[in-house]
């Protein structure tokens, strides 16, 4: 069997549990709808005076984000399940190839990122947020955070695959997941950061990220923020995905 | 459907500076049912994940149905089912949809697979429970399903690693019941277990494993002979009033759980044993002869008792 269709089938089912798992589909959509609706109370009209344009313009995109990113963690601790409940090692056994069962995993949770993404965004749409470029430009949104969900789920996996405990998951995705949003353009703007920081907030994938799906949503640079958060899953693959596929021989 | 043996040579497997699996050999004929018997941590598992491919030895060669284990690998993947020491099926999915995705991924077609995993739950009494997500199955159930993903292609050789540990008493003689259905079938197989009755039950051959080496092998009645002749047991009330009267008179007189042990003994001890008593005027309940347990064959060729009693 193809490389390819075995992908398929494995995604099938990480696609399958998913939805068969109201609580994590719950805390995948829950917690980000929140987190747009606090910020929104307490730095809407705080931010949106010192900036152009609505909060919420700016504030929608980051959620978007974050929620692929915090989707991450689930991915991370669903495949440690995996590879500390048996499963993994029946697959390993099987004369079935090494990759799709990283990549039927990677699949289904950039599927379930997207789907995620969709749906805040669809919350968002209800407290103002607007896509003003055109329906490529919506296609291209979603492509982008497909793009930045990708960087985050393969370093779930390396994760997941050098820890010892569901707790050590969690919590190493939790930190790096928790510090990237703070410390991006998503919820201040970067002027108002202390300068020494400004060139880590620039540089923070999802700033940038954050920036391309400004772009692409309600007006602004595209090219440049669209490339910078490729080259960002470009290093991000180029690093983790052999590293993985080295720790789940 | 005589696919092939496994063989084992001189078998090594190091984890940091512990020695898990230390010049371990043993050859599992084609058709043949042979028991990895021994404690936990005996170094069992290693031995089942280092012949299955999910570890790379670090010494000795192994071959599984004429594939050499690190040479030919996906050879070896192709030729073989393993149930682990864990259910390993998807809890979230049924076990109807576990069965269609392992055969799936077995390369079988999509009706076919079907059909398969219908066959399957019905020879393994899930019917009833087929569309139900395996969450809800009990222990018994979940290790059913497993070794029913292992048989949803037919395999030549089959691994079962400790197939009972955790079951109930009619769990595990379902799962007994399937073993032997198996062995009917002509496979191969390889169990682990902590069970001498089940060793002696299940297998022809038993491999006795004690911290990463071979301690005893062959048949149970073979390893049975090789911890010496019978064991002559006498039961009187109180039993030190027998024990004193056959100390000195005959050797390696023990107590053990309140009957008189004599081992090593033969129709001779049993003799002087009956004699012994008689000059001490002890009245015994029941003087019998009797073919060494397992689990006293494990003391004799270990050193040591068992850590987990077989029940």
């Amino acid at each position: 069997m193809s490389t390819l269709a075995e992908t398929g089938l494995l995604a099938g089912r990480n696609l399958r549990r998913f939805v068969k798992s109201p609580q994590l589909v719950a805390d995948s959509v829950m917690f980000p709808v929140i987190l747009l609706f606090l910020m929104l109370l307490v730095f809407g009209e705080l931010v949106g005076q010192a900036s152009r344009g609505a909060y919420i313009d700016r504030l929608a995109p980051v959620i978007v984000l974050f929620s692929a990113a915090y989707g991450a963690v689930g991915t991370g601790v669903g495949f440690f399940a995996d590879l500390r409940g048996g499963i993994a090692d029946r697959f390993r056994a099987m004369d079935i190839g090494r990759l799709p069962v990283l990549a039927g995993r990677i699949a289904a949770d950039l599927a379930r990122a997207v789907l995620v993404g969709a749906f805040t965004t669809a919350v968002a749409y209800a407290v103002g947020f607007r896509f003003s470029q055109g329906p490529l430009a919506v296609l291209a949104f979603f492509a982008v955070v497909a793009m930045f969900a990708w960087i985050f789920l393969w370093l779930a996996v390396v994760v997941a695959l050098s820890a010892s405990s569901e707790q050590a998951v969690s919590g190493a995705l939790n930190t790096p997941v928790t510090l990237l949003l703070f410390l991006s353009s998503g919820f201040v703007p970067v002027e108002q950061f202390p300068g020494w920081l400004q060139p880590v907030v620039r540089a923070n994938p999802l700033s940038l990220a954050g920036d391309a799906l400004v772009g692409l949503s309600s007006g602004g640079a595209v090219l440049v923020p669209v490339l910078f958060t490729a080259a960002w899953a470009v290093a991000a693959t180029a690093i983790l995905a052999p590293l993985a596929v080295r720790l789940y021989r | 459907m005589n696919g092939g043996g496994v063989e084992v040579e001189g078998l090594r497997k190091v984890f940091g500076d512990k020695t898990a699996v230390d010049e371990v050999s043993f050859t599992v004929e084609p058709g043949a049912v042979v028991g990895l018997l021994g404690p936990n941590g005996a170094g069992k598992t290693t031995v089942i994940n280092c012949l299955s491919t999910l570890l790379p030895l670090d010494g000795g060669r192994a071959s599984v149905a004429g594939h050499d284990v690190a040479g030919d690998p996906s050879g070896v993947r192709a030729s073989i089912a393993l149930t682990g020491q864990f259910a390993a099926v998807d809890d979230v999915l049924t076990g109807r949809q576990n069965l269609v995705l392992f055969g799936r991924l077995l390369k079988l077609g999509k009706a076919e697979a079907a059909a398969r995993a219908g066959e399957l739950l019905t020879g393994f009494g899930l019917a009833d429970a087929a569309d139900q997500p395996v969450k809800s199955y009990s222990g018994g159930m979940r290790r059913r399903l497993d070794l029913a993903a292992s048989l949803v292609v037919s395999r030549p050789v089959i691994f079962l690693d400790e197939p009972t540990t955790g079951l109930d008493p009619v769990g595990r003689q379902e799962m007994w019941d399937v073993v032997a259905s198996l062995r009917e079938k002509g496979v191969t197989l390889l169990l682990t277990t902590q069970y001498l009755e089940e060793a002696d039950r299940l297998a022809d051959r038993i491999v006795l494993i004690d911290d990463g080496k071979v301690v005893a092998e062959g048949t149970p009645g073979e390893l049975k002979k090789q911890v010496g002749g019978q064991v002559c047991e006498v039961r009187a009330e109180p039993p030190e009033d027998a024990l004193r009267a056959l100390r000195g008179k005959v050797d390696n007189v023990e107590e053990s759980g309140g009957l008189i042990v004599v081992r090593d003994a033969d129709g001779g001890t049993l003799a002087d044993v009956v004699a012994a008593l008689r000059e001490r005027g002890v009245e015994a309940d029941d003087i019998r002869l009797r073919r060494p347990t397992l689990d006293e064959a494990f003391i004799a060729l270990t050193g040591h008792e068992r850590k987990e009693t077989a029940s």
